[in-house]
């Protein structure tokens, strides 16, 4: 029985496509794969738009200077048109730290914009911050450096803690130094186990 | 003789007791009351376990108030960073509902044990029902915040308490 030489060329073919393929493939899990070594990186359910100008369930993962790893969340990513890496953010929700670490920085509001090239989150419209287990910080406005960590209020605030209250006209806070300037303060102090 | 003696009971009988001076004055507190310090500038040092408050520094416990210039607060770790002492420096003035008046050169509010210590040039005034002022000086000033009892010691170098009665 001969072979046909027309079925041959396209098994050859057929061959050669299929190595194409994988090697892009092999390529493109190269580029993902390098994304994730340094900087960061988006996943989004649905990105839509021009040149994923928006981002839905969107979340960027990394690590700051300090090596600290990141993760922000958000129903909406838009990169602003023309500002770089500029995002307005709908629903953000940032971690800075481990989870598993006691020093976790969260912050979350209804909307933001977060600045990819220098770390700066603003936040807004009733922005929560928790840092470690048993502080929360609570303002309408307020600006949150992903690099640091450090936060920046401009307008009334409320600080809670299991054993002080505090009420201020502005705050701001180094993280590394674990070093909080309110101005215009008040604390309440309460006993452990008082309401 | 006997006239002399009996006239002498007499006299001292028409005469206005003399009137009892407290060198141990009774101050309005509650102890059980919520803390509120207030300040222009507060700064919360987590790593120093302490609070500075500076400008118009506060502190109100219900019928007690306490001003400053600095008031610093000092947070305990080991019972879940809760306030344990104040220290106040610089016009040291404490109120409380009765008007008594009490000024310090610094002035020491330890929460655990209850206790206010005003120290360094510390005069008390008050205003009695008759609408008298006394002020009382001494060196240090221990109250007693639980039950508003107090006790001022005198200056080592005199070894006197002093009340002055001002109409």
């Amino acid at each position: 029985m001969a072979s046909d030489p027309t079925h041959y060329t396209k098994r050859v073919k057929r061959i050669r496509t299929a190595s194409l393929t994988l090697a892009a493939l092999l390529a493109g899990l190269l580029v993902l794969w390098s994304g994730l070594q340094s900087g960061s990186w988006f996943d989004a359910a649905n990105p839509t738009g021009p040149a994923q100008a928006e981002l839905k369930d969107a979340v960027l993962r990394g690590e700051n200077a300090q090596g600290k790893p990141y993760i922000f969340r958000a129903e909406t990513f838009r990169r602003r048109v023309g500002e770089g890496e500029v995002y307005d953010m709908i629903a953000p929700d940032m971690t800075l730290g481990s989870p598993a670490q006691s020093d976790t920085t969260r912050a979350q509001a209804q909307t933001g914009t977060y600045n990819q090239q220098s770390g700066l989150a603003v936040l807004s419209g009733q922005a929560i911050v928790h840092k470690g287990q048993d502080t929360t910080i609570t303002a309408p406005n307020m600006a949150f450096d992903t690099l640091t960590g450090d936060l920046l209020v401009e307008g009334p605030l409320v600080m809670t803690h299991p054993t002080r209250t505090i009420k201020a006209a502005g705050l701001k806070s180094s993280n590394e130094q674990k070093r909080h300037e309110f101005s215009d303060a008040i604390i309440t102090l309460r006993r452990q186990g008082q309401p | 003789m006997a006239f002399l003696g009996l006239l002498m009971l007499v006299l001292a009988s028409q005469m206005p007791p003399a009137k009892a001076q407290n060198a141990s004055p009774n101050f309005d507190t509650q102890p059980d009351a919520p803390i509120e310090v207030a300040a222009q500038q507060i700064t919360l040092l987590e790593l120093q376990n302490k609070a500075v408050l500076t400008g118009k520094a506060f502190l109100e416990q219900g019928a007690l108030s306490l001003s400053a210039q600095t008031m610093t607060l000092i947070f305990n770790p080991a019972k879940g960073h809760q306030a344990e002492d104040v220290f106040a420096t610089t016009d040291v003035v404490m109120v409380d509902t009765k008007g008594q008046t009490s000024r310090a050169d610094q002035a020491h509010y330890n929460l655990a044990k209850e206790l206010m210590t005003m120290t360094g040039n510390v005069q008390v005034k008050d205003q009695q029902a008759d609408g008298q002022f006394t002020t009382l000086r001494g060196q240090r000033l221990v109250i007693n915040m639980r039950d508003g009892s107090s006790q001022m010691q005198s200056d080592p170098s005199t070894g006197r308490v002093r009340i002055d009665l001002n109409q």
